[in-house]
């Protein structure tokens, strides 16, 4: 009885925390984590703003995108502060990416965070950066387009095919 | 059916709204500051909705009492690129401009206040553009020449509206502007001086010794090509494309350029991002005529380090150029002066470990001064000797 309780608590715990969570913190080291957490996957970084004409109408075709296909390896990023995260998470779910993985700037001094994600990008967005299962990557400023994802994730998809049977 | 859709549009809109207004309330390291004719530093600063100007009578070590610009607060712009502008008549007047951004996204309307007793009390806050639509207005810059007539440009998208209603599309934002002979009682008809600038890049300006204000500006050219153009705004209204980087580019650089005029030439610095020539550059523009005469491009700064944000003076026939750059952990402000006809070695000015601010160069008198707003250290101020003076 006792364990059935906790049990209910536990995952009435874990569901009020996924559900008010909102965007995750994005701090120095942060995109080294998420480097390994996909190590050997590919996936796509898509870096964004509340502050950015370009950037809602790539959220909007993307989570278009993500209707048709739900198992989009996106990785969402914010460069807004994460004091701004409600008014993030609201436009994400407004444009159908609240399922995806979604950081935020947690960080004032925003010039280590970009260097860590990449020393070359100086800020222009939307920033897109396409990363092969082998770590390869491709940096997109502005809109990725979804003919392009839909060119390169086939294009993944078909090296890790050739790659399965050794 | 269409009810429905039009509340969820107007559940959209309210969202959005809300959205935008915090975006507004962030503290900010953004401040201004300018020398007035007496070679004193001034400081104009933004918080909770109001703009603080003070003086300083030690170079910035100190600054006095602050006064209130604006009585009642506003959604005043305050980062990196769009930050209230100060200036100052030749008769103890302070000139204030700035944004206030709107409701809607993206919206806002140029504001101006003055002071006639040398910033002890400001005039009510005036809205510069005339046409009051709940459009873009905004990344305003304002300049004093040496008539005395105030001159302010901005980037202005009533354009793009009414295009827009026409079912036609129309491509960024356009550069309007206008001006003031008394003092700024009254400005002249809001006028465009181009079409099609890119949306979220300061304008820079600067005045040519002959009291003619030159432009400099990121403009969207054909086929989506976001480089720079300039003009000068006394003669024939001609555009010219002062940077040929072809950096083809929807998105929002927010990396505006910076300009200066000595007696001879206009000085520019700005950055590109096109592909395999990113970085900041620099250039010397002479005019001849209705054409000019543009020098080869000359990189500055490390691209990989981020070299970002340059700001451009010249003084005592020399160019100072300063600019941002990432190394080791630390942001740096960086330094390259051309004089004698030779660049000088890079120098670092000052690094800090966290936040900071563009450093920006401020001239007084033949001094010129690095100013730097960093969360660590405070408000940096060093003053820059250049190589070939030493």
């Amino acid at each position: 009885m006792l364990h059935r309780s906790l049990v209910l608590l536990l995952v009435g715990m874990m569901w009020s925390m996924t559900a008010s969570a909102g965007p995750l913190e994005f701090v120095s080291g942060t995109m080294h984590k998420i480097r390994a957490h996909y190590h050997g996957k590919p996936y796509v970084l898509v870096i964004w703003s509340l502050d950015c004409a370009y950037c809602f109408d790539e959220l909007r075709e993307l989570g278009d995108m993500l209707k048709r296909q739900p198992a989009l390896p996106l990785v969402l990023l914010s460069v807004d502060d994460i004091s701004l995260g409600n008014n993030a998470a609201e436009l994400l779910a407004r444009t159908g990416l609240a399922s995806l993985p979604a950081y935020m700037f947690a960080d004032s001094f925003v010039e280590r965070l970009r260097y860590e994600i990449d020393p070359l990008w100086h800020g222009e967005l939307p920033r897109n950066y396409l990363v092969s299962a082998n770590g390869e990557r491709t940096a997109i400023t502005g809109p990725l387009g979804a003919d392009r994802l839909v060119r390169w994730l086939s294009e993944q998809s078909g090296h890790e095919r050739t790659a399965s049977p050794r | 059916m269409a009810a429905s859709q039009h509340d969820s549009h107007g559940r959209d809109m309210q969202k959005r709204e809300r959205i935008w207004q915090k975006v507004l309330s962030r503290p900010t390291l953004a401040v201004t500051i300018e020398a007035d004719r007496h070679g004193k530093l001034w400081r104009a600063r933004v918080s909770e909705g109001r703009i603080f100007v003070s003086q300083s009578a030690n170079d910035g070590k100190q600054f006095g009492a602050e006064v209130i610009v604006n009585p009642d607060a506003e959604a005043i712009a305050a980062n990196g690129e769009n930050r209230p502008k100060l200036a100052f008549g030749s008769n103890s007047q302070v000139y204030v401009s700035w944004t206030r951004l709107g409701n809607a996204p993206f919206s806002g309307d140029i504001r101006f206040s003055r002071s006639a007793d040398g910033g002890k009390s400001f005039s009510r806050p005036v809205t510069i553009n005339t046409d009051h639509q709940a459009t873009s207005h905004r990344f305003e810059s304002m300049l004093v020449d040496s008539n005395g007539r105030i001159w302010l440009f901005w980037l202005d998208k009533r354009d793009r509206v009414k295009a827009r209603s026409r079912g036609e599309s129309y491509v960024g934002a356009a550069v309007y502007y206008t001006w003031s002979d008394n003092g700024g009682n009254d400005f002249v008809d809001n006028r465009k001086l181009q079409d099609h600038s890119c949306e979220c890049c300061r304008i820079a300006l600067a005045v040519t010794p002959d009291a003619e204000p030159v432009v400099l500006w990121r403009h969207i050219f054909d086929g989506g090509i976001r480089d720079h153009a300039i003009q000068f705004v006394g003669g024939e209204p001609l555009m010219h494309r002062l940077s040929r980087d072809n950096w083809q580019v929807n998105a929002c650089p927010h990396h505006g350029p910076s300009i200066a005029a000595d007696n001879n030439r206009v000085h520019a610095v700005w950055y590109t991002g096109a592909t395999d020539k990113a970085g900041i550059y620099y250039a010397s523009v002479e005019r001849n005529g209705n054409t000019i005469n543009v020098s080869a491009p000359r990189q500055v700064g490390n691209t990989p380090a981020q070299a970002a944000h340059a700001d451009i003076a010249t003084a005592n026939g020399a160019v100072y150029i300063v600019w941002k750059e990432f190394r080791l952990g630390r942001s740096h402000a960086r330094l390259q002066t051309f004089s004698d006809n030779r660049w000088s070695a890079v120098e670092t000015l000052a690094h800090t470990g966290g936040a900071s601010d563009y450093p920006m160069l401020t001239v007084v008198g033949s001094r010129v001064l690095l100013t730097w707003q960093t969360q660590q250290d405070g408000l940096l101020v060093i003053p820059v000797v250049s190589a070939a003076s030493r």
